[in-house]
């Protein structure tokens, strides 16, 4: 996807990591129990505006509650959540956020574009417009031939493009994405790491991302956020220094190995691994 | 409160409730004198019908009727019913066991020949969306003038019929449930067709088996109630439903006859359900999707 | 990008008809044989050309005859699928409802329904076509209950979620999710009632009523020693029953593409 000349282009377009901004996603003190078990035990966490931030984590380390109590689709037992200045549940309802699942979550029944069409149609918009968004979105993914296919006629990667495209539709603030290439090869998951890179230095989204793999993690964050389980919590913080843009090349460097290790180690020392 | 004692709770619960309404609708159309209130339209089913004929009796009434005599005096409805029932259920066994047997060989040719499949198996679809069941008065009269199979044969060949397709579908199925990767491995111990039928597809295909056998179970009675309809001067439930249905002032033995076919029915399933979680529990295997 | 799609909806290589032709022709010219030369009487198998000379000269009687006992099976199929999806959907607003009608489904699923024809004629009239009508909806409602309600609940929790996390109202969750997921089993019960209404229409007519029915037909001729025109009555019936079927598969690959029968 990433072209050379396209990143060329984008050299100077790369989001600056904000800090002095107010966060587009701030979580204080947060603690969210199920029955006996503690999904999350007082977990703070600050997202700031154009940033991409990663969870990553064993399983069961609440990355996924986390995310979940961002999105209001979970209530917090306790604390506090702001996002893009608002309670989550009024951000759910002004659609501030758009979502990404492991699975693509496509609907069987539509094609591709009908896909990319419907949040727009839930907001309202009328036929001309979403049609042209979604076309234009689905050219973004590289996806303009396949407007017309089924999901089914699709492979796994593809979906998860439309997916993606899909949560962008209506411009979101922010990105939420639940291991979104967490069901797919190793190549065409290193394919679309490059994608998303590339996707957004263009729209500068804010991009929460959980994941289990620590070299995607690390290559396509501003910051990685490294959790625990029993109960869930942030370990570390780790910002991610590597040079902007990233390409196939960001693997091969000595400090993104380092960055791998730290992350390792992270979560060595806390005796996961 | 576990699921299955919730889902009881539920099924109670919901049959109580119908049988509220039945009461509702009796006692409403009792005081409307069949009328919707206010109009001169009647109610789609009078209380009484003609020559004041009790046609809608309380719920209870046909149970009652069961320890009554049925005619003049002597034998109880209910004596007399059982009487009935085990008519029927010899046909519906008959029918049941031969149509199994006959379907899961069927099926077992089909898994065999790809070309016994391909000339055979379109019209064991079609079959099931054909009313197969239109024959039931030519096989009974059939059977019928033969002397020397008894007058009940002739139903449980019909019995038959409507258990060995669901039975050849769901066989067919199962052996071919068995996943690729075991059908490999036996190949690779250079397992003979036999061995791997015996030790992996037929194995694999008990829960399908039991699938086709569950249809099985409601087909043969239902085959077996039609069957004995269908020919005159029958014996068993069906031509007991019949010919009360036939005199409208016996209409309290009707319902309580159409209830025992009910019951029969579900004692059928169940039976074999019951197999059904005996045999998987002891298997400890997982069934098919249901 | 990634390897190039699948374009077209795949679909099983459909197998070739000739060996089923070849067999039909076999069993027939087989059936002809063997009835002639072993002289078997008609009463037990009617030969085949006999039943089709039958056929030829009796279409008028077996056109009305279908037209009695379709309308029955035809309108019985409309309601009893109306109702049985209306109740399936309405359960899905209250859990006693979508709890508890599953096991009342199976209930009554193995209960001989067709054996209340007699109660319905009681209630209706024996010589009015809604007692028929009663008889083929109750049969039709049971399967389409089930499946209205299965299929409704059978949209993925991602997929709710996703709905939920766009903010959508119950009313768009339901016709945009929850009612396209539900077609496939939707159509399913369409299917197997489709097969349904036309045998419970045909024992209800055998539980006596109308004098021109299919059901009567098959039951009287064979009274009567009229034994090809019992059999080409069966012909009939089993043309109207795949005749319908396949409808209900033309409507149902019309209305979901998306799924490879």
């Amino acid at each position: 996807m990433t072209s050379p000349e396209e990143t060329a282009v984008t050299v100077e377009a790369g989001p600056p990591v904000v800090a002095a901004a107010e966060p587009t996603v701030a979580v204080r003190h947060v603690t969210r129990t199920f029955g006996e078990v503690t999904a999350l035990s007082d977990v703070s966490l600050d997202v700031a505006p154009g940033s991409f931030v990663s969870l990553i984590g064993p399983s069961g380390c609440g990355k996924s509650t986390l995310l979940r109590v961002i999105a209001d689709l979970l209530e917090p037992s306790s604390g506090e959540v702001v996002v893009a200045g608002k309670t989550p549940h009024r951000a759910r309802t002004d659609r501030d956020y758009g979502m990404v699942f492991q699975k693509a979550t496509l609907f069987d029944w539509r094609t591709v574009r009908r896909n990319v069409e419907l949040p727009l149609e839930l907001m309202g918009w009328d036929r001309t417009r979403r049609r042209a968004r979604a076309d234009e979105m689905l050219a973004l993914v590289e996806l303009t031939d396949f407007a017309k296919h089924r999901p089914a006629q699709l492979s796994g990667g593809m979906q998860q493009r439309v997916a993606i495209a899909r949560a962008l539709a209506f411009s979101p603030k922010l990105l939420l994405m639940d291991e979104p290439f967490g069901a797919l090869d190793e190549i065409t998951r290193e394919r679309l790491n490059l994608e998303l890179l590339d996707i957004w230095t263009k729209t500068r989204t804010t991009v929460v991302f959980v994941t289990h793999s620590i070299p995607e993690a690390v290559f396509l964050s501003t910051d990685v956020v490294v959790m625990s389980p029993r109960p869930g919590r942030v370990l570390r913080r780790i910002p991610v220094d590597l040079p902007r843009p990233r390409d196939t090349g960001t693997r091969e460097l000595d400090r993104y190995f380092e960055l791998v290790t730290e992350v390792r180690e992270t979560l060595r020392g806390a005796g996961l691994l | 409160m576990s699921r299955r004692g919730r889902t009881a709770i539920n099924l109670v619960a919901i049959l109580a409730g119908l049988a509220v309404l039945w009461e509702a609708y009796r006692a409403f159309a009792l005081a409307t004198g069949n009328m919707w209130p206010g109009t001169d339209v009647a109610l789609p089913v009078a209380v009484r019908g003609s020559g004041n004929a009790q046609q809608f009796p309380h719920v209870w009434e046909p149970v009652l009727a069961l320890g009554r005599p049925y005619r003049g005096g002597g034998e109880t409805l209910g004596a007399f019913l059982l009487g009935q029932v085990g008519y029927t259920l010899r046909e519906v066994l008959a029918g049941f066991v031969l149509g199994s047997l006959l379907g899961f060989l069927l099926g077992t040719l089909f898994a065999h020949s790809r070309l016994a499949e391909r000339s055979l198996m379109p019209y064991v679809i079609a079959s099931q969306t054909v009313p197969f069941i239109a024959f039931a008065p030519i096989l009974v009269v059939g059977f019928n003038s033969l002397e020397s199979f008894p007058r009940w044969s002739g139903v449980a060949a019909l019995s038959m019929y409507l258990v060995f397709f669901p039975m050849t579908v769901n066989t067919l199925r199962g052996l071919r449930s068995a996943p690729a990767t075991a059908e490999e491995l036996m190949r690779s111990y250079a397992a003979s067709w036999w061995t791997r039928l015996w030790k992996l597809r037929v194995p694999a295909a008990v829960p399908y088996l039991f699938v086709g056998m569950k249809i099985g179970a409601t087909a043969a009675v239902v085959g077996a109630i039609v069957g004995e309809l269908s020919a005159p001067s029958s014996q068993g439930l069906g031509a007991a439903i019949f010919s009360f249905g036939r005199v409208s002032n016996n209409s309290v033995q009707l319902f309580a006859t159409t209830l025992v076919a009910g019951l029969v029915g579900i004692a059928s399933f169940s039976t074999v359900a019951l197999l059904e979680r005996a045999v998987l529990r002891a298997y400890a295997g997982a069934g098919p999707a249901r | 990008m990634t390897a190039a799609p699948v374009t077209g909806v795949r679909r099983l290589r459909p197998p070739s008809a000739l060996p089923a032709a070849l067999t039909a022709l076999a069993v027939l010219v087989a059936w002809e044989v063997v009835v002639r030369v072993l002289a078997i009487r008609p009463i037990l198998l009617p030969a085949p050309s006999a039943i089709a000379a039958t056929f030829v000269a009796d279409v008028p009687r077996l056109v009305r005859a279908l037209v009695v006992t379709g309308r029955a099976a035809l309108l019985g199929f409309v309601l009893g699928s109306l109702g049985g999806f209306a109740v399936g959907a309405a359960a899905t607003r209250w859990r006693v409802l979508r709890e508890g009608l599953i096991p009342v489904g199976v209930v009554f699923g193995a209960v001989p329904i067709v054996a209340t024809a007699p109660i319905f004629n009681l209630w209706l009239g024996a010589l009015s076509i809604w007692s028929n009508v009663a008889v083929v909806a109750l049969v039709v409602f049971f399967p389409m209950m089930i499946n209205t309600i299965t299929g409704l609940a059978s949209a993925s929790d991602s997929h709710r979620e996703l709905m939920r996390s766009y903010a959508a109202p119950q009313r768009q969750v339901f016709a945009k999710l929850l009612l396209p997921a539900s077609l496939p089993f939707v159509f399913g019960a369409l299917r197997v009632s489709a097969a349904l209404s036309v045998i419970a229409a045909v024992v209800s007519d055998f539980f006596g009523g109308f004098r021109d029915s299919a059901g009567f037909f098959i039951k009287t001729l064979m009274a009567n020693a009229d034994y090809t025109g019992s059999w080409a009555t069966v012909v009939a019936l089993c043309l109207f029953g795949l005749l319908l079927y396949g409808a209900v598969a033309l409507a149902e690959r019309w209305s979901v593409p998306w799924k490879e029968q």
